[in-house]
């Protein structure tokens, strides 16, 4: 170990004591002085990171939130609308179709399919409900 | 308790609390890194840009610090990568004066003010490769070895450096003192 702590030192210079120049250079450390509105500008602009980085973890976190919800509805709204399908009454588009492909397979007039249309409609429904009503019944 | 420890121990109350507790670090070693990015930029106003892109990115990614073997060492680097990149970006000039420089006068230096102007303008006339390794050497009490890997260069390269800088300045410094006898 020499004076300066280091293990290896290959220049025969250093080993020697402190020269006057070495002395001089070490005197003159403290001349150099940071300026005053450095500390508040360095901490100003820290702060200013910070909260950048702060406002993206949270839309990060909004995002991942979203995405997780987004995840779960999916297979949601699927089942939701297999429960619409089986339970919802028809809509006038729906019934007015089936009366009339109902005309156009008979000899029917558009009235009277209309009323079949609404017959078979309520048949089924009734069949669904005294269903489901007898399976509470059970 | 070393530099490196306090230096590791603000480190980790910035880890702890966040940016606020950045005082703490800066008060430890704001001064020690403006000087010495001073010798890098050779300006004091992009010196102080420098280290305080450093100070920012230790808030930042506060880890790599306090995990850190040596973490002043890496404080320095860090300095010194960000004032080489201030140095890359602007136009490369060098003052021949410390006009940019703020300087503290206590009143029982008034009388070694002429010495350390010197010592700083000697300083600059030094290749910056020589004049950080005295700086690392003498100001920080850094071993070769260590200022071997802030610089990324052997130990021998580190030492032979600091040798060549350490005649520069004495010649610099003797011819200074000459002048200064004459006039």
């Amino acid at each position: 170990m020499n004076n300066y702590g280091d293990e290896f030192d290959p220049t025969p210079f250093a080993k020697s004591p402190r020269s006057s120049v070495e002395e001089a250079v070490l005197a003159a450390s403290n001349y150099v002085v940071p300026s005053d509105d450095l500390r508040p500008r360095t901490l100003e602009a820290a702060r200013e990171v910070e909260q950048d980085r702060n406002r993206l973890r949270k839309f990060e976190r909004f995002m991942v939130g979203f995405l997780i919800v987004l995840v779960l509805s999916i297979p949601l709204a699927d089942r939701l609308n297999t429960w619409r399908d089986s339970h919802q009454a028809p809509t006038s588009t729906e019934v007015e179709r089936m009366a009339l492909e109902l005309s156009r397979n008979s000899t029917e007039g558009q009235h009277w399919s209309m009323y079949e249309a609404y017959n078979r409609i309520r048949n089924a429904q009734a069949a669904r409900f005294g269903h489901a009503t007898s399976s509470h019944a059970d | 308790m070393s530099l490196s420890d306090r230096v590791r121990q603000c480190a980790l109350r910035i880890a702890e609390s966040g940016g606020p507790a950045l005082s703490g670090l800066y008060d430890l070693t704001a001064h020690r890194l403006v000087r010495y990015a001073v010798t890098i930029t050779r300006n004091q106003h992009d010196a102080e840009d420098a280290v305080q892109a450093a100070l920012v990115r230790v808030v930042v990614n506060v880890n790599l610090l306090w995990r850190s073997t040596h973490p002043w060492p890496y404080l320095l680097q860090m300095v010194r990568n960000e004032s080489l990149q201030i140095l890359r970006k602007k136009k490369r000039w060098t003052l021949s004066n410390l006009s940019d420089l703020l300087t503290r006068r206590t009143v029982d230096e008034m009388a070694r003010e002429d010495t350390h102007r010197a010592v700083w303008l000697a300083l600059r006339q030094l290749p910056v490769e020589q004049s950080e390794v005295v700086v690392l050497k003498i100001w920080e009490d850094l071993t070769f070895a260590q200022i071997g890997e802030i610089l990324e260069v052997p130990t021998a390269t580190a030492a032979s450096r600091y040798r060549y800088a350490i005649d520069k300045l004495s010649t610099h410094l003797r011819s200074e003192s000459t002048e200064v006898s004459c006039e």
